[in-house]
């Protein structure tokens, strides 16, 4: 085991735990999926064959390629549903200004003085 | 064909006019079938604003002022007008503002809606010509357009950009228009009702194209003129600006 093992396996650890004890103490099912990837991190760490292998089995040449590519690809769709969770909540957000707009429009009579802003 | 001309009996002549104290106005008054309200979305306008609505009072119709989220007293201004003023708590787009106003005319009852932009390039005197394709049924909605006039003073440089943005109408809905992102249009009760804009911001000129289009109404153009002044010019799209509405435009598009 070298020192980048050791590091890298120590904080790794110490992220799944704090994950388990999430998914203990709120039973969400993210943080069960977010400590069985800390898991499975360690594995990779400890055994980069196990990656080779895998990437082969691709026809990518390097175990390392395969996992730029995996996390690439995940960061970008998660990157997306981000985006249109965050156009989801602009929409709904302009919805609901639109609505208090509506509600407290100033109705037309005689020409009122300019008020206080709010009022 | 959709409800154009709904609530007859509401005419013009029902409008308290009382209420418009400028000495020197023409008042005009046309013979529309029903309750008409212009919308004007303003941002930061506060004394152009008060131009536009001393304009606007020359005609007999009710006018909503939808301030959006400004930080100048264009709100004042517009209540200090008598007119309708809602205002958007949130700074969310022209777009966005415009959509509140029709669907603020709607609920009021109105039968035409007019946009009309707060900055002193559109001119109230015009709006019969806007309003009588509509309101005598021969579409659904009247869309200005400035090159028809032979009176706008269009910038060359302005009209480049207006022509691409023609080019890109043309490619993208198919529909063949005049004139592109002129804020002057005349829309049915039917038209406002089938329309939501949901392009927050200046995309909102393309999107409702595209809505339209899909709702199969019918429209014409009509020829409207344009002021460009220095004043107008200083806060209008700029040809850096279009290809930033043409990203919100595509991006709206592929995640609705």
């Amino acid at each position: 085991m070298n020192a980048f093992q050791i590091a890298f396996t120590a904080i790794f650890a110490l992220q799944a735990l704090v994950a388990v004890r999430r998914f203990l103490g709120t039973h969400h099912l993210a943080s069960l999926v977010f400590a069985l990837a800390w898991l499975l991190a360690i594995v990779l760490v400890n055994a980069p064959e196990l990656t080779t292998d895998a990437a082969r089995l691709l026809g990518i040449g390097r175990g390392v390629d395969l996992v730029t590519y995996a996390l690439l690809s995940l960061f970008l769709w998660a990157h997306y549903q981000h985006y249109l969770r965050y156009k989801r909540l602009e929409n709904q957000l302009t919805v609901l200004v639109r609505e208090l707009a509506i509600l407290n429009a100033a109705r037309p009579g005689p020409a009122a003085a300019p008020g206080p802003r709010g009022a | 064909m959709r409800s154009v001309g709904r609530g007859v009996a509401a005419g013009a002549a029902e409008v308290d006019v009382s209420r418009y104290t400028f000495p020197s106005a023409t008042l005009y008054m046309p013979a529309v079938p029903g309750r008409v309200f212009i919308v004007v979305p303003a941002y930061n306008e506060g004394q152009r604003l008060l131009r536009v609505l001393d304009d606007l009072a020359r005609t007999p119709h009710a006018v909503v002022v939808v301030d959006d989220g400004s930080r100048d007293d264009t709100f004042e201004v517009a209540r200090g007008r008598g007119v309708y003023a809602l205002r958007h708590t949130i700074n969310r787009g022209q777009g966005a503002a415009l959509q509140t106003g029709i669907s603020f005319a709607l609920r009021e009852g109105a039968d035409f809606i007019v946009t009309f932009d707060a900055d002193g390039q559109h001119l109230a005197s015009e709006l019969d010509q806007l309003l009588a394709p509509v309101a005598a049924g021969q579409c659904d909605v009247a869309l200005g357009n400035r090159f028809l006039s032979g009176t706008s003073n269009v910038p060359p440089m302005r009209k480049v950009v207006l022509h691409l943005a023609r080019l890109f109408t043309f490619l993208t809905t198919g529909i063949r228009v005049g004139d592109c992102h002129n804020g002057y249009r005349v829309l049915s009760r039917g038209a406002a009702s089938a329309i939501y804009l949901k392009q927050d911001r200046m995309a909102h000129a393309s999107e409702i194209y595209d809505q339209i289009l899909r709702a199969k109404l019918r429209f014409l153009e009509v020829p409207v003129t344009i002021r460009y002044s220095d004043e107008t010019l200083a806060k209008g799209q700029r040809l850096s600006n279009s290809l930033s509405v043409l990203f919100q435009y595509l991006f709206g598009k592929i995640t609705q």
